[in-house]
């Protein structure tokens, strides 16, 4: 819960951030646009007009004491008061500063009309050749208003310029303000992160030591469960064993005595289950033990042998055993192992086929670069819908089945096989089950390689072994 | 008909054995670990030894491999395993005996395996580290 406070905070503090700066950009945006569109322009326009005025004083005052040029000199004097005129024009029309518009209408107009008077006043005289009256009403008249008009220009340049000087100092004030508060956003967003950052880090670690503490549990619990399950499997043989001798004893000095005899033939029966079932609880208790390195079995020999057992069990009463060609090879695992997994498959094969019409197990072996996967098809009443992963679940039973057995089995197969990398499974054929196996199969070995004898061709048809 | 050492932690197997192999003719010497099996050795010659191997004191691979360091001829005594260890094949192989049945073995098991090992007289062949 801290850490997605932290992380909202840190989200808030990021929008405000945002948020400020937007707001920051918006203030210098008003300053500079104050500066582009006003105190600029209103600069450089009064700039140029108190340029024009200097030319009209001048060209007045040639006018006045070079009769020879007065001509040209009063064109040039109308031309500069002219230009004047346009630029104030313009420079009027610009925006104004507080009071700037009142300081032209008080000073600059007023100044002006008088320029006007005077000029006109010089430009009559100069026109009708009276010099001497002109350059007194120059000197009088014409050149004051020029300098007062001048003085009056020059104070709307200063409010301009100080007004261009004040926005540049804002803009300065607001963009260190802003980074200012940048900076305190980006400390406290950075500490925030790296709280936020400790805590998980820490719940991480906490849920990591409790997934270990709990794999540690698990693992051992399981490990126990197995030495367990080792030590009761070989503990129960030697109490079995003193019952197997008792038996044959009883039976050596009764053998004469019918009942006696079946007495101890049902008891001999018991104690060989009971045999198996101890073997068996062992095989799935060593089953998941890691295989040794390099461990290699013979596919071939292995599948033919495990097969004769399997024929020796039920000599009474054997099935029909196929045994498919395929390409021989050696397989990543024990050979006690790769046996007991296909034993596993054919004992329940054998086991689950007594009752059924026809009694046929197919094994087969499919060779690939890297696996090998072994099959045991039995024509036997098949796995219910819907129990398909539960039948390789140690000690399950399906509902229903009367056959002796822990169910223990094929979950042993899925210990085997998973303790190699490899995987099981099954599908339901119309008349029959398929168990299958897969396993990896391992590198020739160049010894092996060298003694085996090619391989013979695969026939169309194998015979049944039975 | 020959002298036999049973040697056995459990006493109901030492009995049932006792049981078994008096009546055949053979003479039955007992102990209940290695270290008063080869205490038996020293009283008396055996002509095989019936031999568990977890047991208390000194298991029976190590008595077996005392047999063969001890010498005097106590190495060329054939060993017959008797034990309900699964791996009791590999066992047998660092003990060196080609004779083991695994427990719970049939009675018939158990005399064709000693008449076996009485016939062939092959010794251990120990490959203890």
């Amino acid at each position: 819960m801290w850490i997605a406070l932290a992380f909202a905070v840190v989200a808030l503090v990021f929008v405000a951030a945002s948020a400020l700066t937007e707001h920051v950009a918006r203030d210098i945006g008003v300053e500079a646009l104050a500066l582009k569109t006003n105190a600029l322009p209103s600069v450089q326009h009064l700039t140029v007009a108190r340029t024009e005025l200097r030319h009209a004083w001048m060209a007045a005052d040639a006018a006045v004491h070079t009769p020879a040029i007065a001509t040209e000199r009063l064109e040039a004097l109308r031309r500069a008061r002219k230009a004047l005129g346009d630029e104030l024009g313009t420079y009027h029309e610009l925006p104004g500063y507080p009071g700037e518009h009142e300081l032209y209408d008080r000073e600059v107009r007023p100044e002006l009309d008088r320029l006007d008077g005077a000029l006109a006043h010089l430009i009559g005289l100069v026109s009708s050749g009276r010099y001497d009256s002109a350059s007194l009403i120059a000197s009088q008249d014409v050149k004051p208003a020029v300098e007062d008009l001048e003085a009056s220009l020059k104070k709307l340049d200063q409010l301009n310029a100080e007004q261009a000087a004040s926005s540049a100092a804002s803009i300065l004030r607001i963009r260190d303000e802003s980074a200012r508060l940048m900076l305190a956003a980006d400390v406290v967003s950075f500490a925030i992160s790296v709280v936020a950052a400790t805590l998980a880090i820490g719940a991480a670690r906490r849920y990591t030591r409790a997934v270990q503490r709990t794999a540690d549990l698990q693992s051992a619990r399981a490990s126990e469960l197995d030495a367990f399950a080792l030590r009761v499997a070989h503990d129960l043989l030697s109490p079995l064993s003193a019952v197997a001798l008792s038996l044959g004893s009883i039976e050596r000095r009764h053998h004469q005595d019918v009942e006696t005899e079946r007495a101890v033939a049902r008891a001999n029966r018991a104690l060989w289950r009971s045999r198996e079932l101890a073997h068996g609880v062992y095989r799935f208790a060593s089953s998941g033990a890691l295989p040794a390195p390099g461990a290699h079995a013979p596919l071939s020999a292995t599948i033919r042998s495990t097969v004769d057992d399997l024929l020796a069990v039920e000599s009474d009463s054997p099935p029909e055993l196929f045994v498919e060609p395929f390409a021989d090879c050696e397989v990543a695992c024990d050979t006690a192992v790769l046996s007991s997994m296909l034993s596993n498959l054919l004992d329940n094969a054998a086991k689950f086929t007594k009752g059924s019409p026809v009694r046929r197990i197919t094994v087969r072996a499919k060779t690939g670069e890297r696996r090998v996967r072994i099959e045991v098809e039995d024509t036997g009443p098949g796995v219910p819908v819907g129990f398909e992963s539960a039948v390789f679940d140690p000690y399950f039973r399906v509902p229903g089945v009367t056959e002796p057995g822990l169910g223990l089995g094929l979950a042993t197969v899925k210990r085997y096989a998973k303790a190699h990398g490899g995987a099981v499974g099954m599908r339901r054929l119309e008349a029959g089950t398929v168990f299958w196996f897969e396993l990896p199969r391992a590198p020739m070995r160049p010894s092996v390689a060298a003694e085996r004898p090619p391989e013979p061709s695969p026939q169309p048809d194998a015979a049944p072994r039975t | 008909m020959a002298n036999l050492l049973v040697v056995d932690d459990d006493d109901d197997i030492v009995e049932g054995l006792e049981d078994l192999l008096a009546p055949e003719g053979h003479t039955v010497l007992v102990a209940h670990d290695g270290v008063e099996g080869l205490a038996r050795l020293d009283e008396a010659v055996v002509d095989a030894v019936l031999l568990d191997v977890e047991m208390p004191r000194l298991t029976g691979p190590q008595m077996a491999y005392e047999m063969f360091l001890r010498d005097a001829g106590r190495e060329k005594i054939p060993i017959i395993l008797l034990s309900g260890q699964m791996d009791l094949r590999r066992i047998a192989a660092i003990v060196g005996t080609r004779y083991y049945l695994a427990k719970p073995y049939s009675v018939d098991d158990l005399f064709a395996m000693i008449d076996r090992a009485l016939v062939e007289q092959a010794p251990p062949t120990p490959k203890f580290p």
